[in-house]
């Protein structure tokens, strides 16, 4: 996720290219909304991934039987 | 220049009245035993020009399938069909997450992956661990989803439907939550041995699978061509082993994935992946070693 400094970067270009001329409290309040945005969004990614594609098993070294009782 | 064997897969190919076929080099000239479907198709001046230098035999339709079963019963009928504890005993009954059948998890094996890695589970065929799911990474049950899974499906190779065919056999790795579920060492029979050997004619075997349990049997083949009929296809397998048993059945619906092994040096010849009544088809154990990078040692 990008850090404040380049979220705040990032909209300072936006107001610059559409001449919005935001204020430091709408600029701020922009910053909150944005990062709030980019970590749900990662949180439901990580979530769906590990319902798709579960991780891998941890790969075993040698042949090493267990017992362990399952009836 | 095709050899014999291949002979003879392309002469079930391009017959499919006939579904097996072998060649008794003990004769003079050597006799060719073929196996008909249907008797009313048979067509021995087309089977006498495709080998002009043997002696034909023909035998009685033998219809040939992969021994799978859709039967559980509610209660096991033999220890292989029981629900078996660690470290786990191979022969035992296998049935994978998304199929409606059960067959045999045959044997111990380590498998090596493409990158080097290795891995250790057990062997069975195609159609008992995969069946053509669409599933890779199948989770496999004993003795049915009734119970947890003891291992996952890794590696398969599927019949060919045009094709050659070789071998019906697939690897699970059976490692679960930091241990491997399985044992080396077979139900009813024990260890067996780390060293293959080849079939040959007479040559005595046994084999421990889920339905018929342990059984003995004798090779009474090499090199056959054999015409399978899976749900759905035919497939054709060349230089394949064909068992009987001297006295009962050697095999039944369900024993798909045994690992055949000879008699007295319990070294793994074969695994059993086909059958019909009175005989027992296997993909030498040579093939299959090579065709999914395994070895019978842990």
């Amino acid at each position: 996720m990008p850090d404040r400094r380049t979220t705040e970067a990032l909209i300072g270009a936006t107001d610059q290219l559409f001449g919005l001329q935001l204020q430091r409290p709408q600029l701020n309040n922009l910053v909150c909304i944005f990062q709030a945005a980019m970590a749900a969004w990662q949180c439901y990614q990580a979530t769906y991934n590990a319902c798709v594609n579960p991780a891998p098993p941890p790969p075993s070294t040698g042949y090493d039987p267990g017992n362990r009782p399952r009836c | 220049m095709p050899d014999e064997r291949e002979l003879l897969a392309d002469f079930l190919r391009a017959h499919p009245q006939y579904n097996l076929a072998y060649i008794d080099q003990s004769t003079n000239p050597p006799t060719i035993h073929v196996h008909l479907l249907d008797p009313e198709r048979a067509d021995p001046l087309a089977a006498a020009s495709s080998f002009p230098h043997h002696r034909l035999r023909f035998h009685g339709s033998v219809k040939i399938r992969p021994l799978i079963t859709h039967t559980i019963e509610p209660r096991a009928q033999n220890v292989c069909q029981e629900c078996q504890n660690e470290p786990i005993k191979l022969g035992c009954q296998v049935q994978p997450a998304h199929g409606d059948w059960v067959g045999t998890a045959g044997a111990p094996v380590r498998y090596t992956d493409d990158a080097g890695k290795p891995r250790w589970g057990f062997l069975s065929n195609w159609h008992v661990l995969n069946g053509g799911l669409n599933a890779p990474n199948d989770e496999q049950f004993q003795p049915d989803r009734q119970r947890g899974p003891i291992g996952r499906l890794v590696a398969s190779i599927a019949p060919s439907r045009t094709g050659k065919n070789k071998v019906d056999a697939a690897f699970a790795c059976s490692f679960r939550d930091g241990k491997h579920t399985t044992a080396w060492s077979l139900l009813l029979f024990g260890d067996p041995s780390t060293s293959p050997v080849n079939a040959s004619n007479g040559l005595p075997v046994v084999k421990v699978g889920r339905t018929t349990a342990l059984t003995h049997g004798v090779c009474v083949a090499t090199g056959a061509a054999v015409t399978v009929a899976y749900d759905g296809f035919d497939a054709t397998f060349e230089d394949q082993d064909v068992f009987r048993s001297p006295a009962g059945e050697f095999s039944a619906p369900g024993d798909s994935g045994s690992m055949i092994l000879a008699e007295s040096c319990r070294c793994p010849t074969a695994l059993l992946f086909a059958g019909g009544p009175d005989v027992t088809i296997g993909n030498p154990i040579r093939h299959v070693l090579a065709a999914l990078n395994l070895r019978l040692d842990p």
